[in-house]
């Protein structure tokens, strides 16, 4: 196990240098124009060759990828072209990404497990059918359209002032926050944020922890919405213990809409995926077994078909993972939330080459750990997976 | 059961060596009353015999069990030089335990392994030795008194007429009908699927419909999706009404013009991609399924780069460089950057498993060359995956197009996307009127449902492929 994750983490260095090379060629060769050319209007020719000197854009391309090279091994990442720091951006905009997209994400996946394994049991009853077919068309609504939506209804009108701001740079904050209450606070808001992060994966481990070490002993499995009422209950106490209770709601206030609107566009694919695994496994011998020795029909769903059919789903969301790029631009750039997913598109839309670049690479990172992580996971729940120097067919 | 492996064969060819018959023969029948279809058994009890009608009753046994066996059949000449011929071992035994199971070896194949072993045994044991090469050349005079043994000979029947073209495409055409029809079972057992269907038809006849109602009804100078104007109307985001089922937008369009006439680029979109990813996904999972090692050490790894790239926004890089880009090639690079990545992936695993099966040894044992192999084994078996990526590709495509044009960044002349970015951007303007429900609704519905069409389609057809769930009623 060792030795493959040694193994595997080395390829995946290699990949993400492969990936962001690739990237860092194809967008500056694609893209027409460079950074200076925005600001044509105010620039006559000679002060855009001042300028272009000036941010070492005139440099042959290989040059500057050399130079990029050099800061990433470095670390020291330097500035973007509109010279803020981008390592202190980074650090603004990452915990705004991670409070929605893993929070939405880890939801999502336990609504579309729960639903699948529930309408795949039911098999043809119309309720599950229409569950199968709401989750379905929420998997396919246009994003924009639903966040707008989300918008329009439930704060008075202000999805258009929203809208009209997408796209335009500016200083990315978390717009709509309450001036007054912010006003004698040192910290950013993303400081705030990346506590809210924190304090709730440190809940949610504890109490998955504990789950499992009661489903050990229990006889029969206890429901999981208790525990996550209890992880809800103990991440806002503990919000209330670390003083920043206000902070915090003011910002779940802005918070719930991407993440709502990212739950719901996600969840249908969990599901999907979810159902076809567990309508194979309800095919199998061992069902029939089980429910032949008269176990309750909950016992055999929950103990003996939905453990065998979460496995294809792990192992399939570790292909659908990387997709998280994707969603996170479309979802951020369209609710206006200053995650990364926001701030790269920008970058991307003002040719903002050294910021576009640095923001995916940490989003590759970030998918590719999570994808080792899952690997991990894998191993732990399947006994059959052993992963040594052969693994082709190992699974 | 293999006189060579079986413990108490062993023991009984050792004891017949030593000489010790009587302990040989109670061992062996015992054995043989456990397994009475082990034709060594019997062969080998017949040396511990020692008399002659029972040895000759055994070794018909034993050819009863196995009538090719050449040392049965040379022992049992030798003992008696009429029987095999008056009798075949059809008959009934005359003091036979009742025979529960064919006679044919059921025990594992009779493994003729130069059958040496009894001949070892019989030559170190000093029986008979009879069926060493010589004792066999001693005993042929008898057997070639009898009349040769007539070979029959197989005639191949010759047509009774010839199968020509046309019969073939016939005998083809029915089967796949028949294929089909099965199919078709399976695929209607889900209502959703059938409503997907249902759906992307309705697609169709929408794309259809446009340039039919464009020559025919709507005079183009006012339903004209792009310019189209309507004079009669004043405020001109108006509501639906005579004239506009849809009303129209802030530009005098009608809604239901535009919203028909982006059905024709969705649908180019959204098959050019699925295409794309079908194409790029199989040829690669095979490559790497036939070759593999290295190959498939490379085209896994770089699926897994591909998987990181995404598409929007690779798409958008390229339609802010070739400003003009139209959906098929929109469609093409997403094809590609998918087809690359995640469907390369999914197929890979499925095209391994192919690989892996003893029909694939069997076309290499039967001279087949990569190129056979690929293109008449391995790529008819991943097809049912690639079509079902396909469809999902479509989806994908199809809202990663919505989402660009969204955004104004590709000069996609109509296009759901567009129609609902116009509506809110008109809405913020004239906010006064309120947001223009008319142009979001229907826009956004069809986008919902037409990628919702081809999901559908995608569950059922994932029934039809796959066979563990296409087994039930």
């Amino acid at each position: 196990m060792t030795r493959y994750l040694i193994r595997q983490t080395l390829l995946s260095i290699i990949k993400l240098f492969i990936f962001i090379s690739i990237m860092f060629f194809f967008i500056q060769i694609m893209m027409p124009g460079d950074f200076i050319d925005q600001y044509s209007l105010f620039c006559n020719a000679e002060c855009r060759v001042r300028l272009r000197a000036q941010l070492g854009l005139d440099l042959p391309i290989w040059q500057r990828y050399l130079q990029w090279l050099r800061q990433i091994v470095t670390l020291d990442l330097g500035d973007s072209l509109h010279g803020e720091p981008i390592v202190e951006t980074l650090k603004m905009v990452i915990p705004a990404t991670l409070l929605v997209f893993v929070t939405g994400t880890i939801m999502a996946f336990l609504i579309g497990l729960w639903l699948g394994k529930r309408t795949a049991w039911q098999g043809s009853a119309i309720l599950s059918r229409a569950a199968t077919l709401g989750g379905l068309t929420l998997y396919t609504t246009f994003p924009p359209w639903l966040t707008w939506l989300f918008t329009y209804l439930f704060t008075k009108g202000a999805g258009f002032v929203a809208m009209g701001e997408v796209g335009g740079l500016g200083q990315l904050a978390f717009i709509g926050l309450d001036r007054l209450l912010w006003a004698d606070v040192e910290v950013h808001p993303s400081v705030i944020a990346f506590r809210m992060v924190a304090t709730l994966a440190a809940c949610a481990l504890f109490f998955y922890l504990l789950k499992n070490l009661i489903d050990e002993f229990a006889k029969h499995s206890t429901p999981g919405i208790i525990f996550l009422a209890l992880i809800i209950a103990s991440t806002v106490g503990s919000w209330y213990l670390l003083d920043m209770n206000i902070l915090a709601f003011d910002i779940m206030k802005l918070a719930w809409i991407p993440l709502v609107a990212y739950i719901l566009l996600t969840f249908g694919e969990t599901m999907m995926i979810m159902q076809a695994s567990m309508e194979e496994v309800i095919k199998s011998e061992y069902i029939i077994t089980a429910k032949a020795k008269g176990l309750p029909d909950s016992v055999v769903r929950e103990r003996h078909a939905a453990r065998n059919a979460l496995l294809p789903v792990i192992s399939r969301l570790v292909i659908s993972l990387p997709y998280l790029i994707t969603g996170v631009v479309i979802i951020e750039s369209s609710t206006d939330w200053p995650g990364m997913g926001t701030k790269m598109w920008n970058a991307l839309y003002w040719q903002d080459m050294p910021l576009v670049m640095d923001t995916l690479l940490i989003v590759g990172v970030l998918s590719l750990v999570a994808r080792l992580l899952l690997d991990v996971i894998t191993a732990y729940l399947d006994p059959r997976i052993r992963y040594d120097e052969k693994r082709t067919l190992s699974n | 059961m293999d006189p060579t492996t079986n413990p108490t064969l062993k023991q009984a060819t050792e004891l017949i060596r030593a000489g010790d018959r009587h302990q040989a023969s109670v061992l062996l029948a015992k054995f043989v009353e456990a397994y009475p279809h082990n034709e060594h058994a019997w062969h080998i009890l017949s040396y511990a015999l020692e008399d002659k009608e029972q040895q000759i009753y055994v070794l018909k046994r034993a050819l009863r069990i196995n009538p090719s066996n050449p040392h049965v059949k040379a022992r049992l000449d030798k003992f008696s030089p009429p029987a095999p011929k008056s009798e075949p071992p059809r008959q009934p035994a005359p003091i036979s335990k009742p025979i529960s199971q064919p006679a044919v070896p059921i025990q594992e194949a009779p493994p003729p392994r130069q059958g040496s072993l009894l001949q070892t045994a019989a030559a170190a044991g000093g029986i008979g030795a009879p069926s060493s090469p010589l004792t066999r050349a001693a005993s042929q005079p008898i057997v070639v008194s009898k009349p040769a043994p007539k070979i029959p000979t197989y005639e191949i029947p010759k047509p009774t007429k010839a199968y020509g073209l046309w019969h073939r495409i016939k005998t083809r055409a029915t089967i796949s009908w028949r294929r089909t029809k099965m199919n078709w079972r399976i695929f209607a057992m889900s209502p959703l699927a059938i409503i997907g269907l249902i759906l992307i038809v309705l697609f169709g006849i929408m794309a259809v419909a446009h340039p039919i109602l464009m020559n025919t009804v709507w005079p183009r100078g006012i339903y004209d999706p792009a310019t189209g104007f309507d004079m009669m109307i004043f405020p001109h985001p108006s509501l639906p009404g005579s004239g506009h089922i849809l009303g129209t937008d802030s530009l005098g369009r009608d809604v239901l013009s535009m919203i028909l006439a982006a059905t024709t680029p969705t649908f180019t979109v959204g098959i050019t991609a699925a295409l794309t990813t079908a194409i790029v996904g199989t040829l690669l999972s095979v490559t790497a399924a036939y070759f593999q090692g290295k190959v498939d050490f490379v085209i896994t790894n770089m699926a897994d780069v591909f998987l990181l790239f995404p598409a929007p926004i690779i798409m958008v890089i390229i339609g802010a460089r070739f400003r003009d880009l139209g959906p098929v090639q929109l469609g093409l690079f997403y094809g590609l950057v998918t087809g690359a990545g995640a469907t390369t992936i999914v197929m890979r695993a499925q095209a391994l498993q192919v690989a892996a099966k003893p029909f694939m040894e069997a076309a290499h044992v039967a001279g087949g060359g990569p190129w056979h192999i690929i293109t008449k084994h391995l790529i008819p078996s991943v097809m049912p995956l690639a079509a079902l990526q396909m469809m999902i590709a479509v989806t994908g495509a199809v809202v990663a197009d919505g989402f660009i044009s969204f955004f104004g960044i590709t000069r996609t002349v109509n296009n759901w996307g567009t129609i609902i970015y116009d509506a809110f951007i008109y809405g913020n303007i004239s906010g006064f009127y309120g947001p223009p429900w008319h142009m979001l609704i229907p826009a956004a519905a069809c986008f919902s449902l037409f990628a919702l069409g081809f999901y559908l389609v995608s569950r059922g057809l994932h029934r039809v492929t796959s066979p563990s769930l296409r087994e039930d009623h």
